[in-house]
């Protein structure tokens, strides 16, 4: 699976968390590319997100958020598992959420994100693409990065900002 | 993706992606925020969720090395348009105060024609005006590209040192063609503002004036305090009396600087500076932005202004991308807040709360 980054917002939401985490991430990761896939696991969480009070919430919102949804991907699975079909195409995608992480499948779709999402890099401008490799690909914090690349840390944030919203974009519209 | 599509999934993607760095070093009130806007809508649950999925992917990108940092940093540098312009624009300013009336310039108009521009002989000054929800392009001699908004009137000189714009009312997009030799300075009668090649908005607003850097870097300098700018005889007469003027302030790309009327200058960086010029393709993309705002923007491209009626219904706060010559996708979404009434009477439309 994808390794920890220190300064990933998942780190924050602590360390509890972080099996949980692969799975929303393995459901996630297939997902960004085709956002409408995402509705219904997004549709529930707000529901329940909902019905926590806010005071709780702002205690640490990504851990509930992370732990909410974590916790619906699980449940979808276990959805599919009662309900099987002849065939279903979810249904083979669901092997792989349910695949350990070295299993052949789960792998090729990591591989084919990654593959993707190098291609889309080279789409950024180029001072995008140079803040996201030395930020993301070099793990600098943004102020040897700032110094590297001789812009102000100010920059180098609303470039990482800028960029990830591209590439978002962007692998929306290859998929 | 219908390019409106895309716009939205851009915008949404955006403030994903913004909460997300947010929420990396939350400061105080920013969790209050970040929960607000989660319950907003599934869409801004879905949307962060994919973007904190993509951020933990970033972690893997490239990693076979083969992108090169110094290559990129190479390139960028290329890229930079040199402002070597301070000493030839000094001295072109200085020409022009003994007799720069010499000089004569000729537009070549790129666009079809039909449409009303007025020439004034004078000085080599030709204007361009569009009326209110027209808009038009057109190519300057030199290769620049003038891409004037609704109701704008623009007055142009090229001479043999400097390219000359005043931007008497409205808005445009300047696209420069790269000329070391010949300064592109447009001059309000808030700010001047000085490129080499280089694509920059100015919008004279009520309040002042807004510039934005698209690509490349230009210079602003404040024109409070010089001889009487506005002088329609004599349009350079801010730009001659700058070079006195030391709060001249460098605009990068992405950034905006809003100058007042008394000549304070306020630099601030924009994420989506393309928003800025969303009107080229006559939608207005508005965040968190003011009914007023909003209304004021539309308006300039109606013959019937919209009226808000009542004081604090100008207040009401929203986001979305709209059809500038279409009112009714503002409408529907200003329908569909139950504190608000909507009255149309044929063009005339007005807004007041319930």
């Amino acid at each position: 699976m994808l390794p920890e980054r220190s300064e990933s917002a998942l780190s924050l939401a602590g360390a509890a968390y972080r099996d949980h985490v692969d799975e929303l991430q393995r459901f996630l990761a297939r997902r960004i590319g085709h956002a409408q896939d995402a509705d219904d696991l997004a549709q529930e969480v707000f529901a329940r997100l909902l019905r926590v009070r806010d005071a709780d919430l702002v205690r640490n919102p990504l851990s509930y958020l992370l732990g909410i949804a974590t916790h619906v991907v699980r449940e979808f699975r276990h959805r599919k598992q009662q309900e099987r079909v002849l065939f279903d195409s979810d249904l083979a995608d669901d092997r792989c959420d349910r695949s350990d992480e070295t299993a052949p499948a789960s792998m090729a779709e990591q591989l084919e994100l990654k593959q993707r999402l190098d291609k889309a890099l080279k789409q950024l401008p180029p001072a995008h693409q140079l803040v996201l490799l030395l930020v993301k690909r070099d793990g600098l914090s943004y102020a040897e990065a700032a110094a590297a690349a001789r812009l102000s840390v100010h920059t180098i944030e609303k470039y990482v900002v800028e960029a990830r919203a591209r590439l978002r974009v962007l692998l929306a519209e290859t998929r | 993706m219908e390019p409106k599509a895309r716009q939205l999934e851009a915008l949404y993607a955006q403030q994903a992606s913004s909460w997300l760095e947010t929420m990396r070093h939350a400061g105080p009130g920013d969790e209050r925020r970040f929960v607000a806007w989660l319950k907003e809508s599934p869409r801004n649950v879905r949307d962060f969720l994919l973007m904190l999925s993509l951020d933990r992917a970033l972690g893997e990108i490239d990693a076979r090395r083969v992108e090169s940092i110094e290559s990129l940093i190479a390139e960028i540098d290329a890229s930079v348009t040199p402002l070597v312009l301070q000493a030839a624009a000094a001295h072109a300013t200085r020409r022009r105060r003994f007799g720069w009336a010499a000089a004569a310039a000729s537009l070549l108009l790129a666009a079809g024609g039909g449409w009303a521009w007025l020439v004034h002989g004078r000085g080599g000054w030709q204007e361009y005006a569009t009326a209110a929800g027209e808009q038009r392009t057109f190519e300057l001699e030199d290769g620049s590209v003038v891409y004037l908004n609704t109701a704008s009137r623009v007055r142009i000189r090229l001479a043999a040192h400097t390219r000359e714009v005043r931007l008497l009312s409205g808005e445009a997009l300047f696209q420069v063609h790269h000329d070391a030799g010949r300064p592109f300075l447009v001059s309000t009668d808030d700010a001047i503002v000085q490129a080499v090649g280089t694509q920059f908005d100015v919008y004279r607003r009520d309040d002042g004036t807004v510039v934005s850097v698209l690509e490349g870097r230009v210079n602003v300098t404040p024109a409070a305090g010089t001889s009487d700018p506005s002088a329609g005889n004599h349009p350079s007469a801010g730009v001659a009396g700058t070079r006195a003027n030391a709060a001249s302030r460098r605009l990068n790309a992405s950034e905006e600087a809003r100058v007042s009327h008394a000549g304070s200058v306020s630099i601030r960086e924009v994420n989506n500076v393309s928003d800025t010029v969303a009107w080229r393709e006559r939608r207005l993309i508005f965040r968190d932005q003011t009914l007023e705002q909003i209304v004021v923007e539309f308006n300039r491209y109606r013959a019937t202004p919209i009226r808000l009626a009542g004081g604090s219904v100008g207040e009401r706060v929203y986001t979305g991308v709209f059809d500038a010559d279409d009112a009714d996708s503002l409408l529907q979404v200003l329908s569909r807040d139950p504190a608000l009434e909507v009255e149309r009477s044929g063009e005339a439309i007005v807004v007041r709360l319930r």
